[in-house]
Order: structure tokens, then C-alpha cells, then sequence
């Protein structure tokens, strides 16, 4: 079993898009997954379920409305279980600011849950906030996923001070399971990047990297996975590689 | 000292709560001879030196206990046979779960520094007695 969270503090680095296939993948191998998305934007949500509305999302579960059970969404397409978000998350971190072990929250709220599934997946929101907080103290470990451009190694930097910060602070060590590349053109720039990754900062860099694909896009609008949208797409075929590779 | 970010610090703690601190050094050899301290003066002003231990994971490190928040000040130094040889900067942190560092030795010893300084003669504030009035001076220089 595993809890994992994918997480760039940059945003536009498909984050929820690797969270999506990867999870999607996972269940196509047969495993139970799970995605909490934690984004107030709710862009997993919307994804996978179209502009449905839930009445009880990850916000209610936080705030202790209601049970996390109770707010637990299977999604046919892609074959996992999902838990929704809303926009009413954007104020969590005002709501829960004085709370006593306010950075534990969802930890404590997966524990009847954890067990149930092969692996549990965060889709994080790009801002540091509180439920980012809470995401990575429930983990443990991170996927980074980043377009390998010069913006993406200052995303990587904020990444490893937020988790020295939560080791300092916290006392709590979260692991680097590695970094996905996504949105990849083949340009001297993009292998440099990747070169610096795993040179400076001593990053493990998956090898199925995700090409810049429409498909990818296009299969969002059709609320599906890409390898079930365009199986043949050179996008669908390297996140299901790397899904396995990530396993 | 940096400021401390709220979103990273541990709610459940009061400002002052006894804290284990793991205090880790990176990136530093120690031969056979020598021993790694860490010298701790905490908010109380009191001083402790705490020996550090060769971790196959962590380089080395120690844990010293502290209140949770609290201003302390602490310093890495390298001794042999009880003396001295090699030691950090003095930080000032707020004491939280852990301390990262990579070893960086200040080529001039502190303390010596300091020393020195309060060994070398004051500068003279004394006006001579030639030196009170004009009518000395004119009297001494024959003005």
C-alpha cells in the first residue's frame, strides 16, 4: 500500500493530468486506487466527473462534517475511486488556523480507509498551503511532475524547501519517489533541464517521458483516460509505461 | 535566524514545550582521533556540549532537548584530545524538530578573534597635562 502525492508548487506542469493516467493506469493493472483531489479548482473533479456536484467533497472531511467514507465517488472510465473537491477549500487555511494539530488532519481522516486500497493518490493544489501541508504529512512519498523548462528547476527548488521545512518543522521526512517529465519536446533546453535534475539536485528522472500530445487535452473533455481516448497516441502508450514504471 | 513560516509549525506544541531536536551535520570526515559536539546555549543561557554520532544515513547527528519555539544558539566544533580544532559559525535558530547543516568551518577561530581584541591596549582618552589649557601649550611649544 502506498500514499503518494503529486505535487509542483509551479502550476501548468500536469500535475492532475499525470494523477489522472497514472492513477487510471494503476487500476488497469489490477490495483484499487484512490485519488483525493485537493485542489480548489477542482480539476481532477471536473475531469473525471464533468460539472456533476457533489455534495460532500474532501472539504467536509476535513472539516469534520462527515464521514471520509461517505464522500468516496467511483468513477467507471477510469476505474478508481475518487473523493471530490470544491471550491470552498480556498478558505480552509482561515478556517483551520487555530485548529490543534490542524497540520494533521487528513492523515488521521484516511485511517479507516488506508487499508482498503493499493495505493492512494493526492492531487495537490499548486499553492503551499494547508492542505498541501496536510497532503504531505499524509504521504509518503512524491511524484514531481515538471515541463522541463528553466521555470520548472525553481519549481523543484520551493519543492525540496517545503520538505525541509516539514522535516524541520514537522518532524516528519517525506521521500522522493522521482520526477515525471511531462509535455516533452525533444530540444537541447528540455535535456539539459533533465541533466540538471539529476545531476544538481540528485533527482531520479522516469525514463517513459510524457511527449506534448493534444490527445492528452482532448481526453479530458471526454472525461476518460487518454490510453482508453487514443490508445495509439504516443502520450497514452508513455503514461501507461510509466505507470508501471512507478509501481 | 530565519522567520518562521506558521504553516510549519507543530500546532500541538506550546511555545516552550520540551522538544527533541535532531540536530544533523552533513558533508564532514572525522578521523579516528577527533569527535564531532554540537555546544547548545539555550534560551536559559545554559550551555551544553553534546557529542555527535556517525549515523550511515544522516552524516552525523544528536538530539538535544529544548523548548519548542525558544531562541537558542548552537555552534558544530571538531576536537582532539580535548582540544578545539575546527568549529562552525555560531547560529542563532528557534528550536523546532530538526536542524539540517552542512559542515562549514570558519577558517579563524572566534574566540581568538575575540581575545584578541580585548587584549590590545584601549585607546588613550587621557589629555596629557601639557595638553589642558592654551596657556600650557603656548607655554611648552613656546607659542
Amino acid at each position: 500500500m502506498s500514499v503518494v502525492s503529486v505535487i509542483n508548487q509551479k502550476g501548468g506542469v500536469a500535475k492532475t493530468t499525470t494523477s489522472l493516467n497514472v492513477a487510471s493506469s494503476w487500476a488497469a493493472m489490477g490495483k484499487k486506487v484512490l485519488l483525493i483531489d485537493l485542489d480548489p479548482q477542482s480539476s481532477a473533479t471536473k475531469a473525471i466527473f464533468g460539472d456533476q456536484d457533489f455534495e460532500k467533497t474532501i472539504f467536509d472531511v476535513v472539516m469534520g462534517a462527515c464521514q471520509i467514507e461517505e464522500t468516496i465517488v467511483h468513477s467507471e472510465p477510469f476505474g478508481i475511486d475518487v473523493i471530490p473537491a470544491e471550491i470552498l477549500l480556498s478558505g480552509i487555511d482561515v478556517q483551520l488556523a487555530a485548529h490543534f494539530g490542524r497540520e494533521t488532519i487528513l492523515r488521521r481522516k484516511l485511517e479507516p480507509i488506508v487499508r482498503k486500497y493499493d495505493s492512494i493518490l493526492f492531487d495537490c493544489s499548486p499553492s503551499l498551503g494547508l492542505m498541501t501541508v496536510n497532503a504531505l504529512m499524509a504521504s509518503k512519498d512524491i511524484i514531481i511532475p515538471i515541463c522541463p523548462e528553466y521555470f520548472s528547476l525553481k519549481g523543484i527548488e520551493l519543492i525540496l524547501d517545503t520538505l525541509q521545512n516539514i522535516r524541520t518543522g514537522l518532524g516528519y521526512k517525506v521521500g522522493i519517489r522521482g520526477v515525471v517529465i511531462t509535455r516533452f519536446k525533444d530540444r537541447r533546453i528540455a535535456r539539459e533541464v533533465i541533466r540538471q535534475v539529476q545531476e544538481t539536485y540528485g533527482l531520479k528522472v522516469y525514463a517513459n517521458y510524457i511527449p506534448d500530445n493534444i490527445a492528452v487535452e482532448e481526453a479530458h473533455h471526454k472525461h476518460a483516460p487518454v490510453y482508453k481516448y487514443a490508445p495509439n497516441c504516443g502520450a497514452a502508450k508513455a503514461y501507461t509505461q510509466l505507470a508501471k514504471e512507478l509501481w | 535566524m530565519a522567520k518562521a513560516n506558521p504553516l510549519f509549525i507543530d500546532s500541538t506544541k506550546m511555545t516552550g514545550d520540551s522538544i527533541g531536536t535532531q540536530f544533523e551535520v552533513s558533508k564532514i570526515a572525522i578521523y579516528e582521533d577527533e569527535v564531532l559536539v554540537v555546544l547548545i546555549t539555550n534560551h536559559l543561557n545554559e550551555v551544553t556540549r553534546t557529542l555527535m554520532n556517525l549515523n550511515e544515513d544522516m552524516g552525523y547527528q544528536a538530539r538535544v532537548w529544548l523548548g519548542h519555539q525558544k531562541t537558542f544558539t548552537y555552534q558544530f566544533a571538531i576536537e582532539k584530545g580535548g582540544q578545539r580544532i575546527l568549529q562552525s559559525i555560531a547560529k542563532k535558530a528557534r528550536a523546532q524538530y530538526a536542524i539540517l547543516e552542512k559542515w562549514e568551518p570558519v577558517l579563524a577561530e572566534p574566540d581568538a578573534v575575540a581575545e584578541g581584541e580585548a587584549a590590545a591596549p584601549a585607546p588613550q582618552t587621557t589629555i596629557p597635562e601639557h595638553a589642558r589649557t592654551v596657556a600650557n601649550l603656548i607655554e611648552k611649544f613656546n607659542f
